[in-house]
């Protein structure tokens, strides 16, 4: 018995070594690499200098400027996330009580735009907010506003492109934590002479709190790294820690910025990670 | 209260899904207070779908649901004060075993003084005391299953609705439960509707059963009348064991099989087929009119089953193995069988919807 197990422990570690090696060279490698670099110095014509040195965190620890960004980032993450939860949860829900043979294309559809490219999805939201899109020329249309009203280039753009992308990741992960949830619980809770109302707050909310705490989660990190939806819906104007390190790498060329950046973004995901784990556990219960 | 009676009375509930044939097709009945009536029928017949419109879980497509002669009918499932105890026992795995009896109090709006004091009191009555503030996953089977009941009935239901309650627990405990719900359905002298599919459990249980077919009531009646006095062929097969056999009218009006009169209380016209229905424990062997051979015998503890074939029947006898007329019968042997008139059923083949 206990060879058995122990051969089926062998086994299982060697089957999982090409995955191990996977993750070993393709991400925790380039992140030890990054880390590294963030310790680099910078000599004042620009170039990646050699040796040690604290200069990036000292820099980002004390300048104001990085505090507000990862405030305006965390900020921007948390009303994406909260606006893809509040759309996300009733089609969560319609789709996990669907018992027609179209449940897989409803969640097909729900999942699609997934597989238009983000730069794609960020201009067709220009189209539709810009100054001369279509909500303006409506508006404008009908005679409620004469000047248009800025939907893109600022935070309210960066918001609504940011939720729409985050949704399908939402959806997804609330109708797969949905599967606790049985019809009959809220059936019984009916019979127990709860309206339908109270038998939502009493029977299906509780329940689907841990499908709620993952779904946050993963788009909470999802918000965090976006760049391409801030960069292209913020015009310039919008500033976030994912669009600073582009910002630093690209552009200024400031590599072991960067990496400081992305290491101070890595703990970030671990806090978020942590309070999650815990939230999880709590709604579990 | 209407006329035609009835504590609980459905009339004509239909519930015709849009596909196929109505799960539920004009279905009257009337049970009557504190009765407890078991709707029996092979899946699919319509008796959950039944139990779903009384609790107002399904809305019928037609007829009327009456309980105290108030119309429940449109009455939305919260208001109508049912208590339901449901196969899956449907409790709230978010809450403590005291919380989930508490819950219909609760919605009720009932200080929470009393509502502890009435919790302590239905969990004693399902003996689960001191159980209050576990989680149902720490229960076992029965146990959830008492809190279901508890939780339904705490609440002091109009009428208790039990769908297959006992089909998930096994064996034993089924008959300890069996036995105790009847005890607290007895002792509260609630009105209670039961679905089921297992024929003794309706039987043991029930004050009357109530055998749906296809969305229809086959027959109403008690235990007694519905499995010795069968109204149909189905019903027959369905509660309990039964041998039938083709038999035809000769030309004095007495039927046969294989060219031999049988006994049966009743003639028909000459030339007429029916099928003759014969409780498995009334067949005599070694009288009677028709000869057949033993092809087999099958022990099984309580009773021994005796397999006979003859000209243009087979049958099964069944005698309890404490009876030693069975012994010494072996496979070959030949043998008369026959039974009382008074226990042969006679149905038109016409009826015989097999």
């Amino acid at each position: 018995m206990a060879d058995d197990r122990r051969s089926r422990v062998g086994l299982a570690a060697a089957l999982s070594l090409p995955a191990t090696a996977a993750i070993s060279l393709g991400f925790l490698l380039p992140v030890l690499w990054l880390a590294r670099m963030s310790f680099n110095p910078v000599d004042s014509s620009g170039a990646l200098g050699q040796g040690w040195t604290a200069h990036q965190y000292v820099e980002l620890a004390t300048g104001p400027f990085y505090a507000e960004l990862t405030l305006a980032s965390l900020k921007m993450a948390v009303s994406a996330t909260f606006f893809a939860l509040l759309v996300g949860y009733p089609i969560a829900l319609f789709l996990h009580r669907l018992e027609s043979r179209w449940k897989t294309v409803l969640v097909l559809l729900a999942i699609c735009p997934l597989l238009v490219s983000g730069v794609v999805r960020a201009y067709g939201w220009i189209v539709i907010l810009g100054d001369a899109g279509w909500i303006n020329s409506m508006l404008r249309g009908i005679g409620l506003i004469d000047r248009p009203v800025r939907l893109v280039n600022n935070h309210v753009g960066v918001t609504i492109g940011l939720t729409e992308s985050l949704l399908p990741y939402m959806t997804l992960s609330l109708l797969a934590g949905l599967g606790r949830l049985d019809r009959g619980l809220e059936e019984a809770a009916r019979t127990l002479g709860a309206s339908p109302l109270r038998t939502f707050l009493r029977v299906t909310l509780p329940l689907s709190l841990p499908a709620v705490v993952l779904g946050s989660t993963l788009c909470l990190m999802l918000a965090i790294s976006a760049f391409v939806t801030p960069r292209l819906l913020g015009g310039g104007r919008v500033f976030l820690l994912a669009t600073e390190i582009y910002e630093q790498a690209l552009v200024t060329l400031n590599w072991p910025l960067a990496a400081a950046l992305a290491v101070a973004m890595l703990a970030l995901f671990s806090l978020v990670l942590v309070i999650s784990g815990r939230l999880q556990r709590r709604v579990a219960e | 209260m209407t006329s035609e009676g009835g504590y609980l009375a459905l009339a004509a509930l239909s519930k015709d899904y849009g596909v196929g044939e109505p799960a539920v097709d004009r279905l009257d009945l009337a049970i009557d207070r504190g009765e407890f009536v078991a709707l029996l029928g092979p899946s699919g017949c319509g008796k959950t779908t039944t139990l779903r419109m009384i609790a107002g879980l399904v809305e019928p497509t037609g007829g009327r649901i009456l309980l105290g002669g108030e119309e429940l009918t449109a009455k939305p499932v919260h208001r109508r004060n049912i208590g339901m105890v449901f196969q899956s026992y449907a409790l709230f795995p978010h809450m403590s075993v005291a919380d989930n009896v508490a819950f219909g109090l609760e919605m009720r709006g009932i200080a929470s003084a009393d509502i502890r004091g009435r919790v302590a009191e239905a969990l004693a009555l399902v003996r689960l005391s001191g159980f209050e503030a576990r989680r149902p996953k720490q229960l076992s089977g029965g146990q959830q299953q008492r809190v279901a009941l508890a939780r339904a009935l705490v609440i002091r239901p109009d009428l208790l609705l039990l769908d297959e309650p006992l089909s998930n627990l096994d064996a034993k405990l089924r008959e300890e439960m069996r036995g105790e719900i009847r005890e607290i359905q007895r002792r509260l002298g609630i009105t209670t509707v039961f679905v089921t599919h297992d024929q003794t459990e309706a039987l043991a249980l029930a004050d009357r059963v109530a055998v749906m077919e296809k969305g229809r009531l086959a027959q109403l009646g008690t235990p007694e009348e519905v499995y010795e006095r069968p109204a149909t062929p189905f019903v027959a097969r369905f509660v309990g064991r039964i041998n039938s056999l083709a038999a035809a009218a000769g030309s004095d009006g007495r039927l046969h099989i294989g060219g031999r009169p049988i006994s049966v209380g009743e003639t028909r016209p000459v030339g007429a087929r029916v099928t003759v229905m014969v409780r498995p424990q009334h067949i005599a062997l070694g009288g009677g009119g028709l000869s057949g051979r033993v092809t087999g015998l099958t022990y099984v503890g309580d009773i021994v089953q005796i397999a006979v074939a003859g000209e243009g029947f087979t049958v099964i006898a069944e005698r309890g193995t404490a009876d030693p007329s069975w012994r010494g019968l072996v496979p070959g042997q030949d043998v008369g069988v026959g039974w009382p008139a008074s226990a042969a059923r006679v149905f038109a083949e016409s009826d015989d919807g097999r």
